[in-house]
């Protein structure tokens, strides 16, 4: 009878242990998330959800999120993109240009989220098409748009004083409002988190991360379903951008640089594995923009010096990696 | 009797909180054959695994020539004069067959550093003619095929001279060929005087090459059992611990199916195959047997499109596509059936608990009416529903990171969706009718595919095309790696698709699978077929061999 | 198992840092009247060392706190910094570079911050109108006294010393130097008859550049420095003195050395710790670097007066806002770039420059004299006086 008790107990406690290996990467995400707030919240003394820190907070965090968002779909497939900020950078370039050109209407900013969207979009469709075509890594080939867009931008930035401007600041005052900020992220993820979850495509994206012939076999068309994604992609990079872009109203040699570095940190703290695959979430990208935001606020909140503030965000890095890595060796120390 | 070899003594083995190994003993006598069967996860491969020194005792004992042994690593067993083959590939591809031999081993051939290649070759040729094979040793690994690269596994294992051989399912990926070298093998080793411990799934095998069988289930040892008394039946019930029914497989000789064409092959020639022509009908089980490398997996990928066809056509009959207006009264029923779903589920949140809704995922099936499908790519196969089952069912046609509900639902997209969304409560309900149809053993569908055991693991890939309602199945070794118990399920089960007016076609390598289930079994050899032979009681794999060679 | 553990020691690591910075935090309560930001890219170079060095000791007599923060070269993360100074209640802020100018000022205008420029100046930077008359805008520190074709007068002047003829410039591109491109003008302009300067031979870019086409240029990187020195070299083998205006002894200097030019004299702007030993076997005929104390002290009268005053303190001699002479000069306060010509010179300069700033270029009584918060007579001409006295006079001033 005791030994039945105590057989039962384990069992829960089994049950229990399992649920938690399983939901890990979600207990991870979110728990991160707790604590980063919970830190910085103590730690500044409330300081860091001041109404002002806030909204720096959100403006940064829309762009980033849309960003993130995108990316999901690109990780998720096993792909890799290190060309978002020079895109970004040589977009944000185009769109004052446009802006300044047709003067400041809301039709020209129109135009000029239209023109940035294409742009990025040709940027990342010739990426994808080049890395199919010629069996190249997608990594090598986003190197090489990176070079080629912040080759651009420099050149073109060259040829002034200090950088691009918008003739009128005004002109993206709407991005800079908090209402449209919270608004585009909310249609954004949402729009994005359907497509990824519930629908074949982003079954598939996730299922080619794992393993591209099984998925092939299952009736996915592998390289369509590539195409869409860096389609998916480039629109989000070219919508982040008049974000980016109302933050500085400035183009700068730059611009964006470094970009491609906040995606993938915020993409690993919200437990998203660099290799995609099935356990990709769209959550990952919410939730660790959020958390990655709020750690870089943070820690410049606390005036830290930039070695502490490298050597955490490291710390926190390795630790995402390591609890998120996919292990394989449980199964195989079991044999047949 | 013969000396004993090898003794253990409550043998256990745990892993984390598993127990594969429960207090086995065992003893192995020089001079014979052992063979330990058990079904998957009985724990045959984790005390071979032991005794070699691949996983360490967890308590108990083992003994060697009655002296206390330990090994600690498979190097130390092999001193012991212990040799192990393993199931899997043990040769590195790109370095040539005499290093592969004496991989780890150069020192033995080096003077002041220097590797003296001749030497090295030579004694690489003598290993190799401990099992008759003539190769250039000098060729990578690669250069040969896979059948081959095993019997230089099995050479570098004999090189040393063990005086215990264990043979670890080895022969699972080999022809028939392949296999009857392995038992000769075995048994002039065994004759040598020395000693062999044999581990396979397949039981006829085990009863032709061993002495003495050991029983195993769940980690126990069940039964030793003499050759004199082996009974097949028998030894099968021991292993399940439960009567196993007589038609192991279908019982019927009935050849007759419907004349409606489902598949078929014109003249195809491909970079492999020649001139091939091929029927499958609607309720026919078509069997496709040959050795390796004579065309008959490539049968398999040329009906799901993934052959380059050179010249002729493949040609798969099922419904056409709905139109669009069709596809809109289907996505509305569907559309009905799921708000009637999430209502069923909303009311059991509230604890109002009611049957659930019987819903026919498909929604209507309005079209009826039958066309042809040119086959050329995985895309029209699709299309046509055909499902494909791969060899290598692990590497393409699982994916093994994602849980059994991902993998049932990936081939179900278009089944699934209402109107492009695919709602989770369908998903659900769908895996679930997989889970449930084919006895899938796991803990819930949302378990990975990964942490099942073989047979279903296979089970998950026969959902995949059940479940998404393709009527054209063409499984490629659908038994392999699956263990007595589940392979009874599916030879059931695809009996039971036969008579659902499924077309189905098996590629196997095992000859009695073939004419157990086929209504016609089609030999292949060179990329040709070479004879065809409809289902008969007479049917002996006697007849059927050398139309293969 | 194994890996679990380390996993779990990681993230109480992770927490124990977290909780000690907390602790260490709340330890130091600031309770400074004024706080003041700072913006750089870093604080461990000459440039940051010194800022920060000058930074404490101005804390010492004054009721301030300085914050600094690095931040990224990119626009989006200049402006991550600034939002974070203002988020901690910094009541100034200074920035060490022009990057996102304009929305800096109007982000400090709507917290009602004072904005500066201590690396920059307003003639070189695209400033809008409306911004660059704010109240909240403090202006920027001219470098070079103001005055780059003076250096430029003095590398000349040290050329035609030497009897070496041929002579190379290498920069950054044009529009990232103006002042470069001025002081090379001017030094090429007073080179005697007999020096010969070997031209890049670039196309010219006019007005407001004013590149003649006659120096080298790179992108900012080892690399594409080590490239231009290669091109160089390539064209005209024989040169024999080379300007490395583009951080001299940062880039150029070492691009000379891994090309193996190793007998090619060199001018450079930029000062490291080496200086001294290059000057001594000879390879440095002049090197130099900004008076970083006297951009911050020219920076922070401005700021205190301001805070002091609620922005209506003002210098009776200095330009106002909205006159079209503050477009230019008067915005600005002025520093002085230190020219090192021989070994006596780098050891006066680190004594009394690099040195403890208590006994540096300005002590904070001496800038109190040029502070109307401290002094109702005080000058804008006797505070620029302050902040361009050269390393000789500083030296005066220390000895006396």
């Amino acid at each position: 009878m005791e030994q039945e008790k105590k057989s039962t107990d384990r069992n829960k406690l089994n049950t229990a242990l399992h649920f938690v290996k399983v939901n890990k990467n979600t207990f991870i995400r979110y728990g991160l998330l707790i604590l980063v707030v919970v830190v910085f919240a103590a730690a500044t003394g409330g300081r860091i959800f001041s109404k002002f820190s806030i909204s720096s907070i959100l403006s940064q965090l829309t762009p980033l999120i849309i960003l993130c968002v995108g990316m999901t779909f690109i990780f998720a497939h096993g792909n890799f993109d290190i060309s978002s900020g020079a895109v970004l950078a040589l977009s944000a370039l185009v769109s004052i240009f446009v802006i300044n050109g047709m003067g400041c209407t809301p039709l020209s900013v129109f135009v000029a989220l239209l023109v940035g969207i294409v742009l990025c979009e040709v940027f990342y469709l010739f990426n994808i098409f080049v890395s199919i075509k010629f069996r190249i890594m997608s990594t090598i080939g986003s190197l090489a748009i990176m070079f080629t867009a912040r080759g651009a931008v420099t050149y073109l930035v060259s040829q002034t004083m200090s950088g691009y401007k918008l003739d009128d600041t005004s002109a993206l005052a709407l991005f800079r409002e908090q209402w449209f900020m919270i608004l585009c992220v909310i249609i954004v993820a949402v729009i994005c988190w359907l497509v990824f979850s519930f629908t074949a495509f982003g079954k598939y994206d996730r299922a080619i991360g794992d393993n591209p012939l099984s998925s092939m076999q299952s009736g996915a068309k592998v390289n369509k379903v590539k195409y869409i994604s860096y389609a998916i992609a480039g629109a989000c990079v070219g919508l982040a951008t008049l974000f980016y872009l109302s933050r500085t109203n400035s183009v700068t040699q730059n611009f964006g640089q470094g970009r491609e570095m906040d995606i993938m940190i915020a993409l690993i703290l919200g437990g998203m594995l660099l290799s995609g695959g099935s356990k990709s979430r769209m959550s990952a990208a919410i939730v660790g923009s959020i958390t990655y935001v709020i750690l870089t606020n943070g820690l410049s909140q606390l005036g830290l010096s930039d070695a502490y503030v490298l050597i955490i965000k490291s710390v926190v890095f390795i630790i995402m990696i390591a609890t998120t890595l996919r292990r394989s060796s449980t199964i195989k120390a079991m044999p047949r | 009797m013969g000396e004993i070899f090898i003794e253990t003594r409550d043998l256990t083995k745990h892993f984390g909180e598993v127990v594969a190994v429960d207090a086995v003993n065992i003893k192995i006598e020089l001079g014979k054959v052992l063979g330990l069967i058990g079904e998957n996860g009985s724990g045959k491969s984790t005390i071979s695994s032991m005794i070699s020194g691949i996983h360490t005792i967890t308590s108990g004992e083992i003994f060697l020539k009655g002296q206390p042994y330990k090994p600690t690593d498979p190097g130390d067993a092999r001193k012991h004069g212990i040799g192990m083959i393993v199931q899997e590939a043990g040769t590195v591809d790109y370095i040539s067959v005499a290093e592969n031999i004496f991989l780890g081993e150069e020192n033995k051939f080096a003077k002041f550093g220097i590797v003296n290649r001749a030497k090295l070759e030579e004694e690489a040729r003598k290993a190799l003619a401990l099992v008759g094979l003539e190769i250039d040793v000098t060729a990578p690994a690669a250069a040969y095929n896979f059948e081959t690269r095993k019997m230089v596994e099995i050479a570098k294992t004999l090189y040393y001279n063990p005086e215990l051989l264990i043979v670890d399912e080895t022969t699972t990926a080999l022809s028939q060929d392949g296999r009857n070298k392995i038992h000769e093998i075995i048994r002039q080793f065994a004759q040598e005087g020395k000693a062999v411990l044999f581990i396979s799934h397949d039981l006829p095998e085990l009863m032709e090459t061993c002495d003495e069988l050991i029983v195993l289930r769940d980690g126990q040892y069940i039964a030793k059992i003499d050759k004199s008394e082996f009974d097949e039946d028998k030894i099968k019930q021991t292993m399940v611990g439960r009567k196993i029914e007589g038609n192991y497989y279908r019982s019927d000789y009935d050849p007759t199916c419907s004349d409606e064409v489902a598949l078929s092959a014109e003249n195809v020639t491909t970079a492999t195959l020649k001139n091939i022509n091929l029927a499958v009908h609607k309720g026919e089980i078509v069997g496709i047997g040959g050795l390796s490398g004579s065309g008959m997996h490539e049968i398999g990928k040329l009906f799901f499109g993934m052959e380059k066809v050179i010249s002729g056509t493949v040609t798969a009959y099922a419904p056409r596509k709905p139109d669009f207006k069709e596809r809109r009264t289907i996505h509305l029923h569907r559309l009905k059936d799921t708000l009637i779903l999430i209502g069923h589920r909303v009311r059991k949140l509230f604890g109002k608990a009611a049957a659930n809704p019987n819903i026919d995922l498909a929604g209507k099936t309005i079209v009826k009416d039958t066309v042809g499908y040119n086959i050329k790519n995985i895309k029209s196969a699709f299309d046509a529903g055909i499902g494909y089952i791969s060899k290598d069912r692990d590497r393409e046609t699982l994916i093994t990171a994602a849980t059994i509900k991902e993998n049932l639902c990936l081939s179900a997209t278009e089944l699934l969706s209402v109107f492009g969304v695919i709602p989770t409560s369908r998903e659900t309900v769908f895996a679930q009718e997989q889970v449930d149809g084919l006895k899938i053993k796991c803990s819930s569908p949302n378990q990975e595919v990964r942490e099942l055991s073989g047979g279903n693991k296979q089970k998950v890939s026969f959902g995949k095309w059940i479940g998404n309602r393709s009527k054209i199945l063409v499984f490629d070794s659908p038994t392999r790696g699956v263990d007595v118990g589940v392979k009874t399920t599916m030879y059931q089960l695809l009996y039971e698709l036969k008579k659902q007016n499924y077309a189905i076609l098996i590629i196997s390598e095992e000859m009695p699978e073939l004419i157990g289930m086929s209504d016609r079994v089609v030999i292949m050899k060179n990329g040709e077929i070479t004879k065809e032979f409809v289902r008969s009681e007479n049917l002996r794999d006697t007849d059927i061999i050398n139309y293969m060679i | 198992m194994k890996k679990k553990l380390i996993a779990t020691i990681l993230i109480v690591m992770l927490a124990i840092t977290c909780m000690l910075s907390v602790v260490l935090l709340s330890g130091c309560a600031d309770n400074a009247k004024y706080k003041i930001g700072i913006l750089l890219y870093n604080f461990t170079d000459i440039q940051g060392t010194q800022i920060k060095a000058y930074g404490d000791y101005l804390e010492k007599d004054f009721d301030v706190k300085f914050v600094y923060v690095s931040v990224g070269s990119d626009d989006d993360s200049h402006i991550q910094g600034l939002e974070s100074c203002l988020n901690q209640g910094c009541n100034a802020i200074f920035s060490g570079y022009n990057t996102a100018i304009d929305t800096c000022i109007e982000k400090c205008e709507e917290a009602g911050v004072y904005y500066g420029l201590i690396l920059g100046d307003t003639q070189t930077t695209q400033i809008a109108s409306d911004k660059l008359q704010s109240k909240y805008y403090l202006g920027g520190v001219k470098q070079f006294s103001g005055d780059p074709a003076a250096t430029g007068k003095i590398f000349a002047e040290v050329i035609n010393a030497s009897n070496l003829t041929k002579i190379a410039g290498i920069s950054f591109p044009p529009f990232a130097f103006v002042d470069g491109t001025t002081l090379f003008n001017q030094m090429v302009d007073d080179l005697d008859a007999s020096k010969t300067l070997y031209s890049a031979g670039n196309d010219p870019m006019p007005f407001p550049f004013n590149y003649r086409g006659d120096y080298w240029y790179f992108m900012f990187t080892q690399e594409m420095c080590e490239a231009t020195v290669t091109a160089m070299f390539t064209a005209h083998s024989d040169i024999e003195i080379v300007v490395g205006m583009g951080s001299g002894m940062d880039y150029v200097l070492p691009a000379l050395r891994n090309g193996g030019h190793n007998n090619v004299k060199m001018l450079s702007l930029g000062y490291t710790d080496d200086v001294a030993s290059y000057m001594q076997d000879g390879t440095l005929l002049a090197a130099g670097t900004n008076n970083y104390v006297q951009c911050m002290a020219s920076m922070f009268a401005r700021a205190y007066d301001a805070l002091e005053s609620d922005g209506t303190a003002w210098y009776s001699d200095r330009a106002k806002a909205d006159s079209q002479y503050y477009q230019y000069a008067g915005a600005d306060g002025v520093a002085d770039y230190t020219i090192l010509t021989s070994v006596a010179e780098v050891n006066d300069f680190k004594a009394f420059i690099i040195g403890d700033k208590a006994n540096g270029p300005i002590t904070n009584e001496e800038l109190k004299q040029c502070m109307l918060s401290f002094n109702e007579n005080a000058t804008w001409a006797s505070l620029t006086a302050l902040t361009t006295r050269t390393l000789a006079q500083v030296k005066a001033a220390r000895s006396a």
